[in-house]
C-alpha cells in the first residue's frame, strides 16, 4: 500500500510474510540449528524434571518415595545449612568483586605499557595460573603458609622480626585468616584470565579518543575516568552479571582449602551439600535436589536482581 | 551454486554436530573398564600352564549339586583389582572358569558414589564389591542376596583352610549378606630406633611413656641437624573420614570409639558420648597444644604424612601393616635414614590395634541365579589352584610369569635387572611406573583361605609386620546401618568433628564441648539408638 513520507515521496510498505513462508525461506538455517536444539532439550531441558525428585525420598535402593516439603523443612531448619548459605554468598560475592576490580586494574595497567614484547610476556605470566588445577594450588600454598619450619611466609615473618618463632600463624586454620588468603589465592589464579576480556575490549577503544582528548588538556588520569571506563563499563557489568549466576556454584577452591577448624567462616553450600551426600551411608539424593532447586533459584534470582538494576541504573540490562 | 553449497554445508554441519551428540553418550561412570572375558559359556575349563608354583584345578562340576552354571556374570568393583592387565586377568580367569566375567571397573576414587549411582541406575549388575561402610547399608535394604547357607556349606568344605573368621563377624542378625576374601588389615605403630637411641629411652610401654617420648622428640632435636624443627607423631587427621575413624592415632584414642556401639549385651549405645572419648580429647589436647603432634595434622593427607616421615620431620608413625612396611624402609632407606624401625607393641590401655571391616564381594537381589553366582564367582576365588593364584598375583603373562627373562626395574642408571630361569615365578615390571607388581585383588598375607603353595612375593620386613598386627589387633566395632542414622549421620558427624576441633586444636575445655555435643545432638542421638535398638 503506497504511503507518503515525510518528504512526500511515496513508500511501499512491506507485506511481512508468514511465519511458515520465512521458516521454508531461511529452512536450511533451521536444519542447521535443529542438532543444537535436540542437544539443548535432552541436555538441559529433559534433566530439569530431576527436580521432581526435591520432593521424594530418592535413595539408590527402592522407588521414590513422595515427601512433599520434607526435604525444605529439614533444610531451613539445619543451622548449618544457613551458616553454609550465607558463607556462599559472602564469599562469592566478595571474591567476585576483588576479582573484576583486580582484573580491570590490571587490564589498564597492561593496556598502557608500550612495548609489545613486554606486554604480552607480563600477560602470559598473569594468566599461566588459570590453567594449574586446584588442588595443586592448595598444596603449594599449605606449603608456602605452613607454620612448620618449612613454612616461607613465617619463615619471612620471624626473619623480619614481625613474629616470635613461637608465634607462627597457621593461616589456613585460623578463621580470621582464612578468607583474606582465599581471596588472595584466588587472586593470584583468575585475575591474569579476567583481563582477556578487558584487553579486548580496550583494544577496541579508538585512539583517536585519547589523542582528541590530549589535545584538550586531559591529564592520564582524566583520560581514564572519561574515555576507559565508559568503555569498559559494559563489559564490567555484563561479566558481572554473567559471573553473579555462578555465584552459588563456589566449591573446588574452598573444598580443596577448608578444614575443620575453619569450617565455621568457610563452609558453602557446595561443600555442605557434599558432606551431607558422602556423610551418610547410602545418599539421599532428594535431600540433595532440593539443596540443589534452592541454590539455583537463588541464583536465578541474584542474575535478574541485577539485570533489573542494571536497566534502571543505564537504562539496559543483557537478559 | 552458492546455494547448493549453503546447503550441502549446512546438512554436512548437522550430520557432524549430530554424529557428535551421539558419539558423546555415556554410561555415566567416570572412568569404567567393562572387561569381558573371552571364553564361551559352556567351554570346559583348561588349564593355562602349569608352573612349580601352581597347583591345577577344573572348574566346578555343576552336574555334581543343582546349581546351574551361568554363561556370564556382570561385576563391578574398583580399582583394588589393577587396572593394568585387567583385560588380560578377565579373560584368563573366565576361561579358567567357564563363565564370562564382565569386568565393570568403576573409578576407585569416587566409588562409594559410583555405587550408588549403580543402584540408582536399575540396572544392577550380578556382583558388587561393596567397602565396610556401605555393605551394611544396602545389606539391609534388602539390595543384597542372603548367601548365610552356602557360605556355611562352604565353610565346612573349606575346612582348615579357613584361617580367619572374619566373615563369622560380618553377619547381619546371624544372616550374611556378602563374603569378605580377606581380612581388612589395619594400621601400626612404627617408631624410628634411631631416635629412640638419639633421645636415650626405650619403646614406650604406657601412656605416660609414649607422651614423653613425643616430647623428647619435639624438643630434644633427634635427628641431630641443630634445629628444634621435628615433632613426635604425626597423623593424616586428627579423626579419620572413614571407619575405624581412630586407626592413625590409636595410641591418644586407646579404647574410644566415635561411632555408634553395640555392645556386648547387643544394646546400642553412642561411643562418642563416652568418658573413654572425654578422655581421648584430652589427651589430644594435650600433645596438639605443646606441639608433640604436629599441628598440620588437621590438614595434612597421608601422602604428606609420609613424605614427612621420610624427610625426618617426626618420629613416630601410624600405617598399614604388611606391603607399607617395606614401602616406608625403601623410601627411608633412599633419604640415606636409618631403616631400623620399632614395631611397637600396643600400649597400655590400648591393648590391642584395630582391624578395619574388609570389602565385601556382594551378589545382588537382581542376579538371576544368586546361587550360581556363589558357586562359579565366590568359591573359585579361594580354590587353593590357577583362579586363586591370579586373584592373588594377577595375569599370567602381564603381572607375572615363570619363563625364562630378564626383568628390568626402574629406568636410566637407575634400572636394575634380573635374570630368572624358566619356571622361576616372578613378578613383572609395571611399564607405566617401571616398577614391581606386587599384588593383585588378595593380599596373599590377608587371605582367609591362603595359598598352599603360594610363591613368597613378599618381603620379610612385609611378613613380619603382617604377623604382627594379626598378633595384636581385634576387628574393629560392627558398622550400624538404619535409615534414621542415615539422616542423622551427616549432622551427627559435623557436630562430632567441631567438638573435636574446639577441644583440640582451639584448646577450649573439654567437658563444656561435651556438653554441647549432649545438648546438641541428643534428640538425633535418641531416635537413632530407638531405631537400632529396636
Amino acid at each position: 500500500m503506497a504511503q507518503k513520507n515525510g518528504s512526500n515521496q511515496p513508500t511501499v510498505q512491506a507485506r511481512k510474510k508468514p511465519l511458515g513462508m520465512q521458516i521454508w525461506f531461511y529452512r536450511w538455517f533451521y536444519v542447521m540449528f535443529l542438532p543444537v536444539l535436540f542437544f539443548v532439550i535432552i541436555m538441559f531441558y529433559l534433566p530439569m524434571f530431576g527436580v521432581r525428585y526435591a520432593f521424594y525420598d530418592y535413595r539408590p535402593v527402592g522407588e521414590p518415595v513422595w515427601v512433599g516439603m520434607k526435604h525444605f523443612q529439614a533444610l531451613f531448619s539445619r543451622d548449618g545449612f544457613w551458616q553454609a548459605f550465607w558463607n556462599t554468598l559472602q564469599i562469592s560475592i566478595i571474591k567476585l568483586l576483588i576479582n573484576t576490580f583486580m582484573a580491570v586494574v590490571i587490564s589498564i595497567l597492561l593496556n598502557e605499557i608500550t612495548s609489545l614484547a613486554f606486554k604480552k610476556t607480563v600477560q602470559t605470566l598473569i594468566y599461566l595460573p588459570h590453567f594449574m588445577s586446584w588442588v595443586v594450588v592448595a598444596s603449594v600454598f599449605s606449603l608456602i603458609l605452613s607454620p612448620s619450619a618449612d613454612g616461607m611466609v613465617n619463615g619471612m615473618l620471624v626473619d623480619w622480626g614481625i613474629l616470635k618463632e613461637s608465634e607462627k600463624i597457621y593461616f589456613l586454620a585460623t578463621p580470621k585468616w582464612w578468607r583474606p588468603i582465599f581471596y588472595i589465592i584466588n587472586i593470584w589464579k583468575d585475575t591474569g584470565w579476567g583481563t582477556i576480556l578487558y584487553l579486548a575490549t580496550l583494544s577496541g577503544i579508538s585512539p583517536e579518543l585519547y589523542e582528541a582528548a590530549q589535545i584538550d588538556g586531559a591529564n592520564r588520569l582524566q583520560r581514564m575516568r572519561f574515555i576507559t571506563f565508559p568503555a569498559l563499563t559494559n563489559t564490567i557489568l555484563t561479566v558481572l552479571i554473567l559471573n553473579l549466576a555462578k555465584v552459588m556454584n563456589l566449591f573446588e577452591s574452598v573444598f580443596v582449602l577448608y578444614n575443620d577448624a575453619v569450617i565455621d567462616v568457610s563452609d558453602v553450600l557446595q561443600t555442605y551439600i557434599y558432606r551431607q551426600t558422602f556423610g551418610q551411608g547410602v545418599p539421599n539424593y532428594g535431600y540433595t535436589t532440593a539443596v540443589g532447586l534452592f541454590k539455583s533459584l537463588v541464583s536465578c534470582i541474584l542474575v535478574l536482581g541485577c539485570n533489573y538494576a542494571s536497566k534502571k541504573v543505564r537504562g539496559r540490562g543483557i537478559v | 551454486m552458492r546455494k547448493t553449497k549453503k546447503k550441502v554445508v549446512s546438512i554436512a554441519l548437522c550430520c557432524a554436530m549430530l554424529a557428535s551428540i551421539t558419539a558423546c553418550g555415556g554410561n555415566g561412570n567416570s572412568n569404567p573398564t567393562t572387561t569381558a572375558g573371552t571364553t564361551p559359556a559352556g567351554t570346559t575349563a583348561s588349564n593355562t600352564g602349569n608352573s612349580s608354583n601352581e597347583t591345577t584345578t577344573a572348574a566346578p562340576d555343576s552336574s555334581a549339586s543343582n546349581i546351574v552354571k551361568p554363561e556370564s556374570l556382570r561385576i563391578v568393583h574398583d580399582g583394588t583389582i589393577l587396572t593394568e592387565g585387567l583385560a588380560e586377568f578377565g579373560s584368563q580367569i573366565s576361561e579358567l572358569v567357564g563363565v564370562n566375567y564382565i569386568l565393570d571397573q568403576q573409578d576407585h576414587s569416587a566409588y562409594a558414589d559410583a555405587v550408588g549411582r549403580v543402584f540408582a541406575s536399575g540396572d544392577w549388575p550380578d556382583i558388587i564389591l561393596l567397602p565396610a561402610g556401605l555393605y551394611a547399608t544396602y545389606a539391609t535394604t534388602g539390595a543384597l542376596w542372603d548367601m548365610t547357607d552356602m557360605y556355611e556349606q562352604w565353610k565346612t568344605e573349606l575346612g582348615d583352610r579357613l584361617v580367619s573368621n572374619v566373615n563369622d563377624g560380618l553377619k547381619i542378625n546371624g544372616r550374611l549378606y556378602g563374603f569378605a576374601p580377606t581380612r581388612g588389615n589395619g594400621c601400626i605403630t612404627y617408631v624410628k630406633q634411631a631416635w629412640l637411641d638419639a633421645v636415650g629411652i626405650q619403646a614406650p610401654t604406657n601412656w605416660d611413656e609414649y607422651y614423653n617420648m613425643l616430647k623428647l622428640f619435639t624438643e630434644n632435636d633427634p635427628d641431630g641437624d641443630g634445629t628444634n624443627d621435628t615433632y613426635g607423631v604425626n597423623a593424616a587427621g586428627i579423626i579419620g573420614g572413614e571407619a575405624p575413624y581412630t586407626n592413625f592415632l590409636p595410641e591418644f584414642y586407646q579404647k574410644a570409639y566415635p561411632d555408634f556401639i553395640q555392645g556386648d549385651d547387643g544394646v546400642w549405645y553412642d561411643g562418642f558420648n563416652t568418658d573413654d572419648m572425654v578422655a581421648a580429647l584430652e589427651r589430644l589436647q594435650s600433645a596438639y597444644q605443646a606441639k608433640y603432634l604436629d599441628p598440620e595434622s588437621l590438614t595434612d593427607g597421608t601422602k604428606d604424612v609420609r613424605n614427612k616421615f621420610y624427610d625426618d620431620k617426626f618420629g613416630a608413625f601410624t600405617y598399614w601393616a604388611g606391603t607399607w612396611n617395606q614401602n616406608i624402609i625403601n623410601n627411608l632407606e633412599a633419604q640415606g635414614l636409618s631403616t631400623d624401625l620399632v614395631l611397637l607393641e600396643p600400649i597400655d590401655g590400648l591393648d590391642q590395634y584395630i582391624e578395619r571391616q574388609s570389602a565385601m564381594w556382594c551378589i545382588t537381589t537382581a542376579c538371576q541365579n544368586p546361587e550360581g553366582a556363589f558357586e562359579y564367582f565366590i568359591k573359585p576365588m579361594l580354590d587353593d589352584g590357577d583362579v586363586q593364584f591370579r586373584y592373588t598375583y594377577g595375569a599370567k603373562g602381564f603381572h607375572w610369569d615363570d619363563k625364562a627373562e630378564t626383568v628390568v626395574v626402574g629406568e636410566g642408571d637407575a634400572a636394575v635387572s634380573t635374570e630368572y630361569k624358566d619356571g622361576e615365578f616372578h613378578m613383572m615390571t609395571n611399564q607405566e611406573t617401571k616398577t614391581l607388581f606386587t599384588k593383585n585383588h588378595l593380599d596373599p598375607a590377608l587371605t582367609v583361605a591362603p595359598l598352599s603353595h603360594a610363591p613368597q612375593s613378599q618381603t620379610d620386613a612385609a611378613v613380619e609386620s603382617n604377623e604382627f598386627f594379626i598378633a595384636n589387633s581385634k576387628l574393629a566395632p560392627f558398622l550400624p546401618s538404619s535409615d534414621v542414622l542415615n539422616d542423622y549421620n551427616g549432622d551427627l558427624w559435623e557436630l562430632k568433628r567441631k567438638v573435636i576441633t574446639e577441644v583440640v586444636v582451639n584448646g577450649n575445655d573439654v567437658a563444656t564441648w561435651m556438653d554441647h555435643y549432649r545438648t546438641n545432638s541428643a534428640q538425633m542421638v535418641e531416635e537413632v539408638l530407638a531405631d537400632l535398638n529396636k
